[in-house]
């Protein structure tokens, strides 16, 4: 086992060098730079930029580089210092502007996918038991509304609810008073309060979908004779079930999971967008329209890292639940 | 008599039922079966039939939407408690102390019944921590106990193995002991051997026959096979959609069958020198068609019209203890069983080329040194570290118009052969050369080097047969495009042509041609069988690789497969490879038999001699381990342990030392050659000479003419 997670560690390295590569190319790949934008903003303000100005500041962004020595830079400060860089448009290092808002997508990714698991095991597990009952009808009909319902508009509904009978402050992970406090304990319990929403939004479709396909892989398993063999050795109903199927039909699943992770990050901008979350999608989608290339690639470039952790955690729990893998 | 003390297990007029869209499928339909005391009670039949439903039924673990809805199973775990477990809930906490505790249950697919997920241990263990509250300690050491009762070498180890890193055996072995580990009372067996090569299948019955004394318990054995039967029954009860049809000791129902259903079955175990097998006719009736008055009468060929298809026959007791369910032997019946007379008089139809010694026809496939190794790749860059000789070093060559039998147990290299020839691999060493037919001797082909015209025709005249009739034919397309394709891609009809030639290949292979544009989920296995031996047959081929091409079948449509086989050979003059791990199939149809181990041919003789006068030890042990349909042969049998050598690392010297019970220290150190004995008896063994082995004990030939012709 320890074998297996450093071999998956190493061959983690040459992905990841291919990963930053590629995303320096693709932020590179549109015609016009960081500082074509802003002579083109200061025309339209009626300023005249000459070219010499306009190669001060690309001496002064380091943009007058070749691009491969650019990369180069890049990668070495984020390699040795830990430094991806100065995001443009905001004028900051991008370190200081990504690390909370990556840290409370990461808190809303993990409890919306705990909300998937405590709500979509039970109800798949229930579902396929109990085929063709009233409850898995119901099941499959809210499954069905579920994943078809947007989820920017389940947000604007719940905002709407928890505003006009909960009298809760709407949108964002914040309370207009601690948007800017330091962290503390009341602090914390506001976060709490304001989570729900979005983690109930972003939850809803991934728990759709897991009920159906829990249910389907659990019917396949059920009738399989290792079940029978359970059952014929006098084993409780409910705990053969969690015992033997339910481990077996959760393999697909796991092995799904990394890519949930990657939805969480970068498939909620608008759901953050009308929540009004401080969370990266948004900034994401600012920092490509505005070619803020530090900010973009270093947000490509954490993604994909999440990525990649997140399919070597989704491989190590599947080597878990199915020895078969770990004997490979 | 068996007295009601005796009884452990009684069961009345058993219906159990599946509520389809169709209608209901009546699975079993009043079953009456009583198991003594530490008795063996076999029920046998094709499959659905309603033997497994039955077996299910008694602890309540019928799959959905089937349930019990009449009669009663009262069992009794001591002779004063009784219990009816029909009546039970079936997930309640009463018939859950019963299941695994007093009543235990083996499975078919030692595959697919343990779970991948858990250790054998846990999966053992958890059936005693459920019954008795003792300490995983204590679970442990039982399990332990009971792996080694089983005959596991080396139990502690084994108990924190995965299933999946076992043999099929050892995984059989591992489920008897999860069965017996809490020492139950009644133990159903559910075909626990048929996917069991014949030399393990010979070992779990002796085991399972040991313990059944040891432990005194009693067993009730599901099979379709009456070797089995007579091998360890005391009673049996022969079953035919869902209702017995015949009971007895099984000395009353194996030598002097009575219904004309068993009869059938007997007679349809292929044996050697019989000629025409009597097949029964067509197939077990869906459950959706019941037939209504006597439910074999549509198949039965002492039938009466007016008679059979309009009373039901109830059971009638013959003698104390044997019963059957058939109108002829109501008192003042006009139905009278006697032999057809087209069965008294069948002959071998297969004679064109048969006049001929086998050996000294013209040779059509020549194989020699052939090789086939697989690379073995692990690590981080998939170095090669081995390999897998699956074939390794073979040469024989196959006669024009014989039949040529390749057996061995599996993991020997048969099917590995077989795809060579075929061309599906390609050989590491070695050489096939083809004469093509009707050309000199001296023009060959050789399939590793052939040119796309050449490839054609190469497969134009080789063709194959497979064994899973459902997994070889593509679902999408319907039989006239399956049956067609070969001829269409070698543009040897077209059209109305192709339509015809189809028909044509269809009715020889006793399909309807108005099935033409059907597809294959619309037939039986037997049927879709008959689809693949049209598709091989298609282009005229000279030589056909047919791979196991009837152990998915029961024993009545493998009669009717076996038959076509024969038939279409002496019409066709056509050539078979034969593979099959089946002794008892082998020797009907082949002409020559050539049994391989570890990738090498050991023995290779006519048919007669090898059966009668084996002289490699495997081939002795693999004739011990066949098993015959008559009681009074239950012959000691030799014991083959362990599984056949891993192909990536071969012993020393002999590849069967290990298991050979007359291994000296030569055959440690030096591999035997295949070498001749007598013109054309090849043996690769040291002591080929100085050895006496034993022929199969055969009293299969026997049976017939025991048969009684009552009334």
């Amino acid at each position: 086992m320890v074998r297996y997670i450093v071999k998956r560690l190493l061959l983690m390295v040459p992905t990841l060098v291919a990963i930053s590569i590629v995303s320096f190319t693709i932020i590179n790949l549109p015609p016009g730079d960081f500082v074509d934008r802003i002579v083109a903003q200061r025309l339209t303000a009626g300023e005249v930029v000459t070219a010499q100005e306009a190669a001060d500041l690309r001496a002064f962004y380091g943009l007058d580089r070749s691009v491969g020595e650019q990369y180069v830079v890049w990668v070495s400060n984020i390699f040795l210092r830990g430094d991806f860089g100065r995001s443009f448009r905001w004028d900051l290092p991008v370190r200081d502007l990504v690390w909370e808002r990556m840290a409370l997508t990461l808190l809303l990714s993990v409890s919306s996918l705990l909300f998937i698991w405590v709500v979509a095991i039970p109800i798949g597990i229930f579902s396929a038991v109990r085929r063709y009952s009233l409850g898995d009808y119901s099941a499959t009909f809210l499954g069905f509304v579920g994943v078809s319902i947007p989820n920017f508009l389940l947000a604007l509904v719940l905002m709407f609810i928890s505003f006009r009978y909960f009298g809760q402050s709407v949108g964002g992970l914040f309370s207009p008073q601690y948007i800017n406090a330091p962290w503390s304990l009341a602090k914390i319990l506001d976060l709490l309060g304001h989570l729900w929403i979005p983690m109930i939004v972003l939850g809803t479709a991934g728990t759709a979908s897991l009920v159906r396909t829990l249910r389907a892989n659990l019917l396949d398993e059920l009738s399989r004779p290792y079940v029978t063999t359970a059952r014929t050795k006098g084993l409780p109903e409910s705990w053969l079930i969690v015992k033997y199927p339910l481990r077996h039909a959760l393999n697909p699943f796991v092995s799904d999971l990394n890519g949930i992770f990657v939805d969480l990050v970068s498939g909620s901008t608008i759901v953050a967008v009308v929540l009004s979350l401080q969370t990266t999608g948004p900034l994401l989608l600012d920092a490509l329209r505005s070619e803020d290339m530090f900010l973009a690639g270093s947000f490509i470039m954490l993604m994909s890292v999440l990525a990649v952790v997140g399919t070597l955690f989704s491989d190590i729990l599947l080597a878990w639940l199915d020895p078969r893998i770990r004997y490979r | 008599m068996v007295t009601s003390a005796d009884m452990l297990l009684d069961i009345r007029n058993l219906h159990v039922q599946f509520p389809t869209d169709h209608g209901v499928v009546r699975a079993v339909d009043g079953v009456d079966l009583t198991i003594a005391r530490g008795r063996t009670v076999c029920v046998v039949g094709e499959s659905g039939c309603g033997k497994s439903v039955t077996a299910r039924a008694i602890l309540q673990v019928i799959d959905a939407p089937g349930r019990i809805t009449a009669g009663s199973l009262f069992f009794s775990a001591s002779p004063e408690t009784r219990v009816d477990l029909a009546a039970l809930p079936p997930r309640g906490r009463q018939l859950r102390s019963i299941r695994g505790r007093e009543i235990a249950m083996i499975y078919q697919e030692p595959m697919s019944s343990l779970s991948p997920l858990y250790t054998i241990g846990n999966q053992i263990s958890e059936a005693i921590r459920w019954h008795s509250p003792v300490s995983q300690q204590e679970a442990r050491q039982r399990t332990i106990a009971a792996l080694d009762q089983v005959g596991i070498p080396q139990p502690q180890e084994l108990f924190d193995r995965y299933p999946f890193t076992l043999s099929g055996g050892m995984r059989q072995r591992a489920m008897i002991a999860m069965a017996l580990v809490c020492s139950p009372k009644l133990l159903i067996a559910d075909e626990p051997t048929t996917a069991l090569d014949v030399t393990t299948q010979a070992n779990i019955l002796d085991l399972l026959r040991k313990l059944q004394a040891e432990l005194q318990m009693s067993l009730l054995w599901i099979t379709h096979d009456l070797g089995v039967v007579a091998e360890i029954a005391h009673e049996v009860a022969v079953m035919y959609l869902g209702k017995i049809v015949e009971q007895g000791t099984v000395e009353q129902v194996l030598h002097s069958p009575n219904h004309p259903y068993t009869r059938a079955l007997l007679r349809s175990i292929p044996r050697r020198g019989a000629g025409r097998l009597a097949a029964i006719r067509g197939n077990v009736p869906s459950p959706q068609q019941r037939p209504g008055g006597c439910l074999f009468h549509t198949r039965c060929d002492f039938a009466s019209a007016g008679l059979c298809d309009r009373v039901e026959p109830a059971m009638i007791q013959l003698e104390e203890g044997h019963s059957v369910r058939c109108l002829a032997y109501v008192p003042h019946s006009p139905l009278r069983l006697e032999q057809p007379p087209a069965e008294a008089a069948a002959t071998d139809p297969h004679l064109a080329f048969s006049d001929l010694p086998a050996e000294s026809r013209p040779v059509l496939l020549a194989v020699e040194q052939l090789k086939v190794h697989f690379p073995i790749q692990r690590g981080f860059f998939n170095r090669t570290t081995g390999h897998v000789r699956a074939v390794d070093g073979v040469s024989f060559q196959i006669h024009a118009g014989e039949t040529l039998g390749l057996v061995g147990e599996s993991g020997c290299g048969k099917t590995t052969l077989g795809h060579t020839l075929m061309r599906l691999y390609t050989p590491t060493a070695g050489e096939i050369r083809y004469y093509p037919r009707g050309k000199a001797d001296g023009d060959t082909m050789n399939p590793a080097h052939l040119n796309k015209r050449q490839r054609k025709q190469y497969h134009r005249e080789l063709r194959m047969i497979f064994q899973d009739p459902y997994g070889s034919l593509n679902p999408r397309l319907s039989i006239l495009e399956i049956i067609g394709e070969v001829l269409k891609v070698n543009n040897l009809a077209q059209g109305r042509e192709l339509e015809r030639r189809v028909r044509e290949l269809m009715a020889k292979v006793g399909l309807s041609p108005d099935y033409l544009h059907r597809y294959p989920h619309a037939f039986s296995g037997g049927q879709r069988q008959r689809i693949g031996i049209a598709r091989a047959l298609a282009p005229r081929p000279a030589l056909i690789v047919a791979d196991e091409p009837v152990s998915a079948l029961d024993v009545s449509v493998q009669a009717q497969i076996l038959n076509l086989l024969k038939e279409l050979q002496s019409e066709f003059s056509l050539t078979y490879l034969f593979i099959s791990h089946d002794l008892n199939v082998v020797s009907h149809i082949s002409d020559r038999v050539m049994v391989m181990y570890v990738g090498r041919i050991v023995e290779l003789a006519p048919t007669q001699t090898l059966f009668q006068r084996p002289q490699h030890p495997y081939t002795e042990a693999l004739l011990s381990a066949v098993l015959s349909p008559d009681p009074s042969v239950r012959a000691p049998r030799i014991q083959l342990e362990g599984s056949v050598a891993d192909p990536a690392n071969p012993p020393a010297g002999c590849a069967f030392h290990p298991r050979c019970r007359y291994a000296q220290d030569r055959c440690r150190h030096e591999t035997p050659a295949l070498r001749p004995v007598t013109s054309v008896h090849w043996v690769a063994c040291h002591f080929a000479e100085d050895l006496t082995l034993h022929p199969m004990a055969l009293a299969v030939s026997n049976l017939q003419t025991q048969e009684s012709d009552r009334p």
